[in-house]
C-alpha cells in the first residue's frame, strides 16, 4: 500500500499535478518526521484498520497531534496512522472520464460539490455541471483529467477523478482517481443521458468512442462529449435515527443510504426539486411548515459541524441576517450558492405577505421557475395545495416537459427522457400508444431499498412486453428504473402529488402502478385517486384498490375482517396515553412489543418485558399524537416468523410465490433476519394452515397483484403479524429462489391478465435451499451496538444457493462477510432467558471440535448440563479477559445474546470488538443453531458453485 | 478499431450486497454492461450475491451464479465456465479488490483469462491519492 502511494505520488509528479502531502507512520518517532515533511497544521490523523474511523482526527499544533497520533497508534491493531495535510474548506470538484485504446479521452461532465472537502462526496450535495469555476480553472482540471488517466493507464473505460481546489490561491490537488465506473458516474450517466457503464464495456472488448453511437441522438458517437443546458443537483438520505449513539455528524466516511436528484434548468430549481424528491417531509428549501429558529449560537455550531440538517441551517442563519460572508467561513460552502438561497429566501418572503390571487402570471412563472411546490406556496400564502394548483392551472402555469438529449438540443434526441421545468415549449413526443406509468420507490433508505426497484423494472419489462408503452417516474439516480431504455418513457422527477398529476396530466396515461415502489407511491395512492376521481379523469389507479391497501394498515378494519376469516392474532391493543398503555399490557401480559401505527422498517419499535420498560419507551422512546396512536402487541416468545408472497388476479384466484422460514425468531424485523425457501421446519398441518389463510385473506382483500404477509408459528399455532397487499422486498428473492417473475406476472395481472392466462397456477417449492441473509452497516456508525431488533437497519442481502441448508447458509453468511471457522474456540454469553436454550447448540459446537468458553454464568448452566467448558473473565472481571482474547486472535466464533440493563455496556463494547477485530458474532439463538448446521456442512466437503440457470432448469 | 474476435466469453463481477458506500448503482452499471456485451455477441458469466439486484436475474447474463464474491468462490466458477476474459471494473471496489487477488495468486495466468477494461496497474492506483475523503482500509 505505501508503495503504491509513493508510484502515484511519483505518477503525478511526473505530469506536473500536485497530490496531497501525506506519510504512514509506524511509531511516534516516524509521526513527529511526517508532521516534520508536510510542513504546516492541521493535520489529519487516520488509524489504520479501525472501523468506524474510531481514534483519529485533526490536529491544529504540535501538543496535539503528538498526544493524538499516539492515540491513533493505539486504537489501530496493527500500530499504523496514515498522517496527511489537511485540505477542510477547499472546494471539491469530479470528473467523469472515458478514454479508448486509441487514446482518445473524452471528459462526460464536472460534478461541484456544494458541501467542501472534508465531507465524503456520497455525503455532500453536488452540482453537475460545475457552478462556480471559471472557464480557466475548469481547463486545468480538464487537462488534468486527461493527463492522469494516461499516464495511470486506464486502458478503457470510465475513470472518476477527484479534485480539491483552495478557494483562496485556487491551488489544485488530485485527491482521488477510481479506475472503474462509480457511484459519480451512475450520477453523471442519468445527469446527462451518456450511458457510461454500456459505453466503458464496448470500449473493453475493442471498440473506440467514435465507433459507439449514442444511443439518445443515434447521430452523434460517443466520442461527442456531452453538453447540458439544465443543471443538476443530488442531495444524499441519511438514516441517523436507526443508529442511537452515533454521532450525526458528517465526515470522510460516507453515512448515507441513498440519494435523490433532480434537474432544472436552474441551480435553484434543480435545488429545490431535489429537496423534495428527498422524502423527508420537506417541500422544498423550506417554506413548508411553521418553524422554530434556533439562536445563532446553536446556528453556529450547526454551521460549523457537517451534519445532515446543514443545508437547513445555512437557512436559519440567512433567516437570522448572518451575512453569507460569515456563513461561508463557517460551512466553506461558495458564495455564490449562498447568493442563490438568500435569493430563494427573498421569494419566499414576497409569498408570505402576497394573497395568493394577488400573485399574477408572471410573477407565477417565474416563482415556479426557481422550484418552489405548490406546497410551499400553499404554506407561505396559506392555502391548500389544490387551491394553488387550481389557481396556477387557471393561469395557465404548467410545467413544460425538456428533453434530456446528451447535446443541448444542438441534435433530436430519440429517446424520450424527461424532466419538467416552468417554460413554454414542451418536448414530450406525440403518441397514441395505450400508455402505462409505473411509480418508483425514490431514494434508496433503509427498509426501502433496491428491492421495489427490481419490482418496477420487471413491470416496466413486462407491460412493454404486452403491448403497454410504460412511463418510469423516478427520482434515484443509482438504479436501473432511471436508466433511459428500461421503460419506454422516463421521466426524473419527484414522486410528490404535485409533480406526479402533473405528468399524468401531460401524458394521460390509461393506468397508474403504484403497488411495486415501496412505501413512497403507496402514500400517494389516496392523495392521488381523490384528485384523479373530482376531476373526472379517465386515468385509474391499477392493482389492489387503495382503499383494501388502506384496510390491511388500518387496525380496527383489519382486525373486523381476521375476525371473519377466523384467523388467528396475538392478543393486542391500543394506546393513546401511558395509563392506557399500562392496562393494555396488563391484560395481554408481558412480553409485549410496541410501536407507533403507520410506520414501515420497524421505526422506534421495541420489545418490552415490564411496567417500567413500558414506561420509559412511553415517555421517552416516542412521540405519542392523537392521530397515530401506539400499537401494543403480545410478543410470542421463540416463535418462528414466516413470510409468505403471493399474487392474486381479479378472478379471486390465488397462487403463492413462496413461503420462507426466518432463521432468527419472531421479534427480528423480517428485514434483518435471515430466510430459507423452502421451509425447515414447519409441519405440513402448520404449512397448510398457512396456504390456507393466505389464500383466504387475498380474495377477501380483493387483492389484485402482489401481497405479502407475515406469520409468527408457535408450536403448531398460526398467528398472523400483518398482511401488505403490494409488493413485499422478499420478492426478487423469491423469484431467483423458484424461478417465477412475481413482479413481472403481477404487472401482467393488474393489467387485466389472468394467473390462468400467465400459466401460472401452482406455488413453485424448490428442492434446491436459497437462503437470504441481511447485511448491517454498524461498522459506518462507531458507537452504536451491533445487536438485530425489531427495527430495520440492514441496507442490503445476499442469497446463498445450495443443495442443503447448511451449504445454502454458509454460503449466504460469506457472502455477507462472515467468515465461518472451522475450528477453533466458540466463545458463549447468553442472556437467562437464553441460558438452558443453548445447551443443544453448545452440544453441537463441541461434536464439531471446537473449544468453547463461556462466561461465569453461562459456564454454570452448561456445566450442570455436563458439558466440558472453560472459564473466560468479562470485562469488568480483572485480565486477562474475553477482549484479551479477542484481540489476541484466540475466538474464532462469538454467541452473545444481549442480557440486562446492567450487563450492556460490557456487551456493546464486546460486540462492537467483534465487528473491529473481525471474530463472527452470532446474537440469536436460532442464528447459532444455523451456523452450526452451516459449519458442519463445510467440513464435510468445500463449496462448490453452480448456475442459477442450472438450478431453475433441474427444477420444471 | 473493431470488436475483438478472440474472445468469446466474458466474466463479469457485481458488486455484492448494498452496503453504505455501494449501492444500486453497480447494479445499474453491472446490467447495462451484460447488455452491451451480449448484444455484441460475447456470452457473459456473471458472479454477484446479491438475489435483489436485476443483474442476477436469469435472463440479464447467460450464466448467473449467485454465490458469495470471494477470491476463491470466483476461481471457481472461473475453474467451471473458464472464460476468456474478466472485466472488473463494474461492480465497484468489491469486483477490483477481487481481480487484484486473483491477479496476484495467478488464478488468471493459470486459466488463461485477460483482465479488460483495467489493467493491474492501473487497478493498484485505486484509492491513493490522498485519504482524506474516504475512510483508511475501510472494508469496502
Amino acid at each position: 500500500m505505501a508503495e503504491d502511494r509513493l508510484l502515484f505520488k511519483e505518477a503525478m509528479a511526473r505530469i506536473g499535478v500536485s497530490v496531497c502531502p501525506s506519510g504512514i507512520a509506524n511509531n511516534i518517532d516516524e509521526a513527529k518526521v511526517i508532521a516534520h515533511q508536510i510542513g504546516s497544521y492541521p493535520l489529519i490523523i487516520r488509524p489504520a484498520f479501525t472501523s468506524g474511523g474510531s481514534g483519529g482526527g485533526i490536529a491544529y499544533n504540535q501538543e496535539e497531534y503528538e498526544e493524538m497520533a499516539q492515540i491513533g497508534l493505539d486504537a489501530s491493531p496493527m500500530s499504523q496512522i496514515l498522517v496527511e495535510k489537511s485540505l477542510l474548506g477547499w472546494k471539491e470538484y469530479e470528473l467523469e472520464v472515458m478514454r479508448d485504446l486509441a487514446d482518445n479521452v473524452v471528459i462526460i461532465c464536472s460534478i461541484e460539490n456544494l458541501d467542501p472537502m472534508g465531507i465524503h462526496t456520497g455525503d455532500s450535495i453536488t452540482v453537475a455541471p460545475a457552478q462556480t469555476l471559471t472557464d480557466k480553472e475548469y481547463q486545468r482540471l480538464r487537462d488534468a483529467s486527461v493527463k492522469i488517466i494516461r499516464e495511470i493507464g486506464v486502458e478503457t473505460g470510465g475513470s472518476n477523478i477527484q479534485f480539491a481546489v483552495n478557494p483562496q490561491t485556487g491551488e489544485m490537488i488530485v485527491i482521488e482517481m477510481n479506475p472503474r465506473v462509480s457511484r459519480s458516474s451512475a450520477l453523471a450517466s442519468k445527469a446527462t443521458g451518456f450511458p457510461i457503464a454500456k459505453f466503458a464495456a464496448k470500449l473493453a472488448v475493442g471498440y473506440t468512442l467514435d465507433e459507439i453511437p449514442n444511443d439518445i441522438t443515434k447521430k452523434t458517437p460517443a466520442s461527442f462529449e456531452p453538453t447540458i443546458d439544465y443543471v443538476v443537483t443530488k442531495v444524499p438520505r441519511f438514516a441517523f435515527e436507526k443508529f442511537p449513539g452515533a454521532e450525526p455528524s458528517l465526515t470522510t466516511q460516507m453515512k448515507s443510504v441513498g440519494e435523490a436528484m433532480a434537474i432544472g434548468r436552474t441551480f435553484q430549481e434543480s435545488f429545490q426539486k431535489a429537496l423534495r424528491s428527498l422524502e423527508t417531509g420537506r417541500g422544498g428549501w423550506g417554506c413548508d411548515r411553521p418553524e422554530k429558529v434556533p439562536s445563532l449560537e446553536q446556528i453556529r455550531a450547526g454551521l460549523r459541524t457537517p451534519n445532515p440538517e446543514r443545508i437547513f441551517t445555512i437557512r436559519h442563519a440567512l433567516l437570522m441576517g448572518m451575512t453569507g460572508e460569515d456563513i461561508h467561513e463557517l460551512t466553506g460552502v461558495d458564495p455564490w450558492f449562498l447568493d442563490k438561497m438568500q435569493d430563494l429566501l427573498e421569494t419566499e418572503r414576497f409569498l408570505k405577505r402576497t394573497q395568493l390571487d394577488q400573485i399574477g402570471v408572471d410573477k407565477l412563472w417565474s416563482i415556479k421557475q426557481q422550484g418552489f411546490s405548490d406546497r410551499q406556496i400553499a404554506f407561505a400564502t396559506k392555502k391548500t395545495e389544490d387551491e394553488v394548483r387550481a389557481y396556477r392551472k387557471s393561469l395557465g402555469v404548467v410545467p413544460a416537459y425538456k428533453t434530456v438529449d446528451t447535446c443541448a438540443a444542438e441534435f433530436e434526441a430519440l429517446t424520450p427522457y424527461y424532466y419538467s421545468s416552468y417554460e413554454k415549449e414542451s418536448e414530450i413526443l406525440p403518441s397514441d400508444r395505450k400508455k402505462v406509468m409505473i411509480l418508483g420507490g425514490g431514494p434508496n433508505r433503509i427498509g426501502q431499498g433496491i428491492e421495489f426497484d427490481y419490482c418496477c423494472c420487471h413491470a416496466a419489462y413486462a407491460l412493454s412486453k404486452s403491448g403497454w408503452e410504460t412511463i418510469m417516474v423516478n427520482s434515484n439516480p443509482e438504479t436501473v428504473s432511471t436508466d433511459y431504455d428500461t421503460s419506454d418513457r422516463l421521466y426524473f422527477e419527484p414522486l410528490t402529488k404535485e409533480d406526479v398529476l402533473n405528468i399524468i396530466e401531460a401524458e394521460q396515461p390509461v393506468g397508474v402502478v403504484i403497488q411495486f415502489g415501496g412505501q413512497t407511491p403507496l402514500k400517494l395512492a389516496i392523495p392521488l385517486l381523490r384528485y384523479l376521481e373530482a376531476h373526472n379523469s379517465t386515468t385509474k389507479i391499477w392493482g389492489t384498490s387503495p382503499d383494501a391497501i388502506d384496510t390491511a394498515e388500518d387496525r380496527e378494519r383489519f382486525e373486523k375482517i381476521l375476525r371473519e376469516l377466523d384467523i388467528q392474532q396475538a392478543p393486542n391493543g391500543l394506546a393513546r396515553t401511558t395509563d392506557d398503555a399500562l392496562i393494555v399490557a396488563k391484560k395481554i401480559t408481558y412480553p409485549v412489543v410496541v410501536r407507533p401505527s403507520y410506520v414501515l422498517g420497524g421505526r422506534a419499535m421495541e420489545i418490552v418485558y415490564s411496567d417500567e420498560e413500558l414506561e420509559h419507551y412511553m415517555s421517552y422512546a416516542v412521540q405519542i399524537e392523537p392521530d397515530h396512536p401506539i400499537l401494543i402487541d403480545k410478543f410470542l416468545e421463540n416463535a418462528v416468523e414466516v413470510d409468505v408472497d403471493a399474487i392474486a388476479d381479479q378472478t379471486g384466484m390465488v397462487v403463492i410465490g413462496g413461503i420462507m422460514e426466518h432463521i432468527e425468531q419472531a421479534g427480528i424485523h423480517s428485514g434483518d433476519s435471515a430466510c430459507s425457501i423452502p421451509t425447515m421446519t414447519l409441519s405440513p398441518t402448520v404449512l397448510t394452515k398457512i396456504r390456507e389463510q393466505t389464500i383466504k385473506l387475498a380474495r377477501r382483500l380483493q387483492v389484485v397483484g402482489l401481497m405479502n404477509i407475515q406469520f409468527a408459528i408457535q408450536g403448531e399455532e398460526v398467528f398472523i403479524l400483518e398482511a401488505n397487499p403490494r409488493a413485499s422486498r422478499t420478492v426478487p428473492y423469491v423469484s431467483k429462489a423458484t424461478g417465477v417473475p412475481l413482479a413481472g406476472h403481477a404487472s401482467r395481472i393488474m393489467a387485466g391478465e389472468t394467473l390462468e392466462e400467465l400459466g401460472f397456477t401452482a406455488e413453485v417449492v424448490p428442492t434446491h435451499v436459497a437462503v437470504k441473509e441481511a447485511v448491517l452497516p454498524f461498522e459506518k456508525f462507531a458507537g452504536t451496538d451491533v445487536l438485530l431488533g425489531p427495527e430495520m437497519r440492514s441496507t442490503g442481502e445476499v442469497m446463498g444457493l445450495d443443495e442443503d441448508f447448511g451449504r445454502a447458509f454458509a454460503k449466504a453468511a460469506l457472502g455477507a462477510g462472515q467468515k465461518l471457522p472451522l475450528t477453533g474456540t466458540v466463545f458463549f454469553s447468553m442472556n437467562d432467558r437464553d441460558k438452558p436454550l443453548v445447551i443443544p447448540v453448545v452440544q453441537e459446537f463441541i461434536d464439531l471440535g471446537f473449544r468453547i468458553i463461556a462466561t461465569e454464568g453461562t459456564r454454570k448452566v452448561l456445566k450442570e448440563a455436563g458439558l466440558k467448558v472453560d472459564l473466560i473473565l468479562k470485562l469488568h472481571e480483572g485480565r486477562p479477559n474475553i477482549l484479551d482474547q479477542v484481540k489476541n486472535e484466540e475466538v474464532q466464533l462469538m454467541i452473545n445474546t444481549p442480557s440486562g440493563e446492567e450487563a450492556q455496556a460490557d456487551g456493546k463494547l464486546l460486540r462492537r470488538s467483534a465487528l473491529t477485530y473481525k471474530v463472527p458474532m452470532i446474537t440469536t439463538i436460532a442464528g447459532a443453531r444455523a451456523t452450526a448446521a452451516a459449519i458442519r456442512s463445510l467440513q464435510s466437503q468445500p463449496m462448490g458453485v453452480k448456475a442459477l440457470q442450472d438450478y431453475i432448469h433441474t427444477k420444471s | 478499431m473493431p470488436r475483438r474476435n478472440d474472445i468469446r466469453k466474458i466474466l463479469l463481477l457485481g458488486s455484492g450486497p448494498i452496503v453504505i458506500g455501494q449501492a444500486c448503482e453497480f447494479d445499474y452499471s453491472g446490467t447495462q454492461a451484460c447488455k452491451a456485451l451480449r448484444e455484441e455477441g460475447y456470452e457473459v458469466v456473471l458472479v454477484n450475491s446479491n438475489p435483489a439486484s436485476i443483474m442476477t436475474d436469469p435472463e440479464t447474463a447467460d450464466r448467473t451464479y449467485i454465490e458469495p464474491l470471494t477470491p476463491d468462490i470466483v476461481e471457481k466458477v472461473i475453474a467451471q465456465e473458464r472464460p476468456d476474459a474478466l472485466l472488473p471494473t463494474m461492480g465497484g471496489q468489491t469486483a477490483l479488490n477481487i481481480a487484484v487477488a486473483l491477479a496476484k495468486s495467478g488464478a488468471l495466468e493459470k486459466y488463461h483469462v485477460e483482465l479488460i477494461g483495467a489493467k493491474l496497474p492501473a487497478m493498484r492506483w485505486r484509492r491513493i491519492g490522498c485519504y482524506l475523503r474516504k475512510p483508511w482500509l475501510a472494508s469496502v
